[in-house]
C-alpha cells in the first residue's frame, strides 16, 4: 500500500534533478504523474521509464497557458488532480549594482509568476476532488545570503511568503500549501543549468557531478550531499495524509547549513 | 523500493509519553517499526501504553521518569542502553504549569522557574543524556506554535520556553553533526487532556473556529506522530536544526 494510492499529481521541471526524482517516489507511491518539462525527448525517456502511471506535457512555465494546459492534462488524463508540485526554475542574474529590468522581471516570472499562475489553475481541479496539496519548491537563499545573487534570493523569498499566507486562504477549501527550501542539492543547476548539461558527454556529466558532491557534502554540518531523493522524500511527507495538519511551512532541507552560521554580505 | 519512512529495528525513547502528543508520537513510533522505551511520572498511563504497543507487534519497556531531574533521565537512558541502545529520542514531556493567564510582568519567579525546569531545562538535559548515550540518530524536541508568535500575550514563560527550544535545537544540530541529527516538531493546537487543562477558552463555539484554525480542525496527537516519524527515519536523512510546524497553518 503506498502513501499516495489513488492520488493524481502533477511535478513541473520533472524532466530531470528534483522533479525526476519526486516523480518516481510518487508513482512508486500509488500515485499517477504528469511531468511537465522543455525537453520533450528527456521527458518523453522518463515517462517511458516510470511506465503507464507517468505521462509528460512539453510546456513552459513561463507560458500561463502551457501551465493551465499541463493541469488540464492531468485532469483528462487521470481523472483528477490532487497535488501540485511547482519545481520548476533556473539560474537567473542580478546583484544590488548590476540588476537590470529584464532580468528581475525574468527572475520573477521564472520563479514566483510561474508558481503562482500554477496554484490559481490547480485550485479549482483540487476543490473538485475536496482538497489537495500544494507544494512550492522555494530554496534556502530565500533565508540567508550567499545561496545566490540577490536578485535569486529575493524572487525565492517572495515564493515563500507567498506560501505561508495562502496557506489561510486555500486552508479552508481542504488544500494545503506548504514549501520546501532545499540547500544545494547536486544537480546540474550548479554547473549552468539543465541546458548547458544537455550539451555535455555522460562523461562529462558525471565527472562534474562528482566534484561537485564532494565540495557540497564539505559545506554542511552533515557532511553530505544532498540529492534530490532528499527532497523527494519532504515532498513526499507533505504531499500524503501523514502532513495532513502542515499547512503553510517552509520545510528546509540542506543538511543543516541555514543554522550554520551569520553569513557576511556577499563583498 | 526501499521505505524511507520505515523505523524497523530501531529503539524509540519517548519522554512524556504517557499520555496525549506523547501517546501519539509512541504509537506512530511503533506503527512504523520502531521499539519504544516509554517514560513518564505516572505508571499506570505506561502500563496502558506499553500494550497498546504490544499489541502493534513491537517491544515497550516502560521507566518511570520526572524530566526535571537529570539523574532520572540518566537512568532512563541506561535502561534504553541496557535493552540494546537508542536510535532515536524524543524530548516530549512539557506543558504549562497552570490555567491562570501568564502575563510575563505578573509571574512570580518560581512559576518562571518552573516553567523553564519543564520546558527548557530538561530538554536540554535530555539532549545532553542522549547525545552521551546514542552512537548515531536523531533526536526531536516538542516545541509549540508559540515559538513562532513574535509576542504571547497572556502565555508569556511558555512562550519564551518554547521560542529558546527552536535556538537551542538548531545549536545542537550544529554540536552534534554529523553523527546526530536534532530537530523540532511545533504542535498547533491540539485538544489534549493537558491543552484543556492549562487553557481557558469561552464554552459555546467551536476551538477551530475560535482560533480560526485555517484547516478548520483540531490537531491530533497522530498528527505530531507522523512529524516525528519523517524527522526519525532516513526520509529526512538531511534535515538537521530545524523545527516542523504542524498547525493546521496557524
Amino acid at each position: 500500500m503506498g502513501k499516495l494510492d489513488g492520488k493524481v499529481a502533477v511535478v513541473t521541471g520533472g524532466t530531470s534533478g528534483i522533479g525526476e526524482a519526486t516523480a518516481e517516489l510518487f508513482v512508486a507511491e500509488g500515485a499517477k504523474v504528469v511531468i511537465s518539462g522543455r525537453s520533450a525527448e528527456k521527458g518523453q525517456a522518463v515517462a517511458d521509464r516510470l511506465g503507464e502511471n507517468c505521462q509528460m506535457v512539453v510546456a513552459d512555465i513561463l507560458n500561463e497557458d502551457d501551465i493551465r494546459g499541463t493541469l488540464e492534462h492531468a485532469v483528462s488524463a487521470f481523472g483528477g488532480l490532487d497535488i501540485l508540485f511547482n519545481n520548476a526554475g533556473g539560474p537567473t542574474k542580478g546583484e544590488v549594482l548590476d540588476a537590470k529590468a529584464e532580468d528581475i522581471q525574468y527572475a520573477m516570472d521564472l520563479l514566483f509568476t510561474s508558481a503562482v499562475l500554477g496554484i490559481k489553475h490547480a485550485v479549482p481541479h483540487m476543490e473538485a476532488r475536496g482538497g489537495g496539496s500544494i507544494i512550492n519548491n522555494s530554496s534556502v537563499a530565500a533565508l540567508r545570503d550567499t545561496q545566490g545573487n540577490l536578485i535569486y534570493s529575493a524572487a525565492k523569498a517572495a515564493l515563500t511568503h507567498y506560501t505561508k499566507l495562502a496557506g489561510t486562504r486555500l486552508g479552508p477549501k481542504g488544500i494545503r500549501i506548504n514549501c520546501i527550501s532545499p540547500g544545494a542539492i547536486a544537480t546540474p543547476i550548479f554547473y549552468g543549468g539543465s541546458q548547458r548539461a544537455n550539451e555535455l558527454s555522460d562523461e562529462e556529466n558525471t565527472r562534474k557531478m562528482e566534484k561537485m558532491a564532494r565540495n557540497l557534502a564539505r559545506a554542511t554540518p552533515l557532511q553530505k550531499t544532498g540529492w534530490p531523493a532528499d527532497i523527494a522524500a519532504g515532498a513526499l511527507y507533505l504531499a500524503s495524509d501523514d502532513g495532513r495538519f502542515v499547512n503553510s511551512h517552509d520545510l528546509v532541507i540542506d543538511g543543516g547549513r541555514t543554522s550554520m552560521f551569520h553569513e557576511p554580505a556577499a563583498s | 523500493m526501499i521505505n524511507p519512512f520505515s523505523l524497523v529495528d530501531k529503539r524509540a525513547v519517548i519522554t512524556g509519553a504517557g499520555k496525549g502528543i506523547g501517546r501519539g508520537i509512541t504509537l506512530e513510533l511503533a506503527r512504523a517499526g520502531a521499539d519504544v522505551v516509554i517514560s513518564s511520572r505516572t505508571e499506570s498511563d505506561l502500563t496502558s501504553l506499553a500494550a497498546e504497543v504490544e499489541a502493534l507487534g513491537r517491544k515497550a519497556l516502560p521507566v518511570v521518569c520526572d524530566v526535571t531531574v537529570r539523574e532520572q533521565l540518566e537512568e532512563l537512558a541506561a535502561a534504553a542502553m541496557a535493552a540494546g541502545g537508542i536510535d532515536i529520542w524524543v524530548n516530549n514531556a512539557g506543558g504549562l504549569p497552570d490555567a491562570t493567564p501568564r502575563y510575563l510582568s505578573k509571574t512570580p519567579e518560581d512559576r518562571w522557574d518552573a516553567q523553564m525546569d519543564l520546558n527548557l531545562k530538561a530538554v536540554f538535559s535530555g539532549t545532553q543524556v542522549a547525545a552521551a548515550n546514542m552512537e548515531e540518530g536523531a533526536i526531536i524536541n516538542i516545541s509549540s506554535s508559540a515559538a513562532k508568535s513574535f509576542g504571547s500575550l497572556k502565555n508569556g514563560p511558555y512562550g519564551a520556553s518554547k521560542a529558546a527550544v527552536n535556538h537551542l535545537t538548531s545549536t545542537f544540530a550544529l554540536e552534534l553533526a554529523p553523527r546526530l541529527r536534532v530537530n523540532a516538531v511545533a504542535p498547533g493546537p491540539i485538544p489534549t487532556e493537558n491543552f484543556n487543562e492549562s487553557t481557558n477558552f469561552p464554552e459555546g463555539q467551536p476551538l477551530e473556529k475560535l482560533l480560526r484554525v485555517p484547516l478548520g480542525r483540531m490537531g491530533s496527537p497522530d498528527d505530531i506522530g507522523h512529524a516525528v516519524v519523517f524527522l526519525a527515519s532516513p526520509a529526512s536523512s538531511w534535515i538537521t536544526g530545524q523545527c516542523l510546524y504542524v498547525t493546521g497553518g496557524l
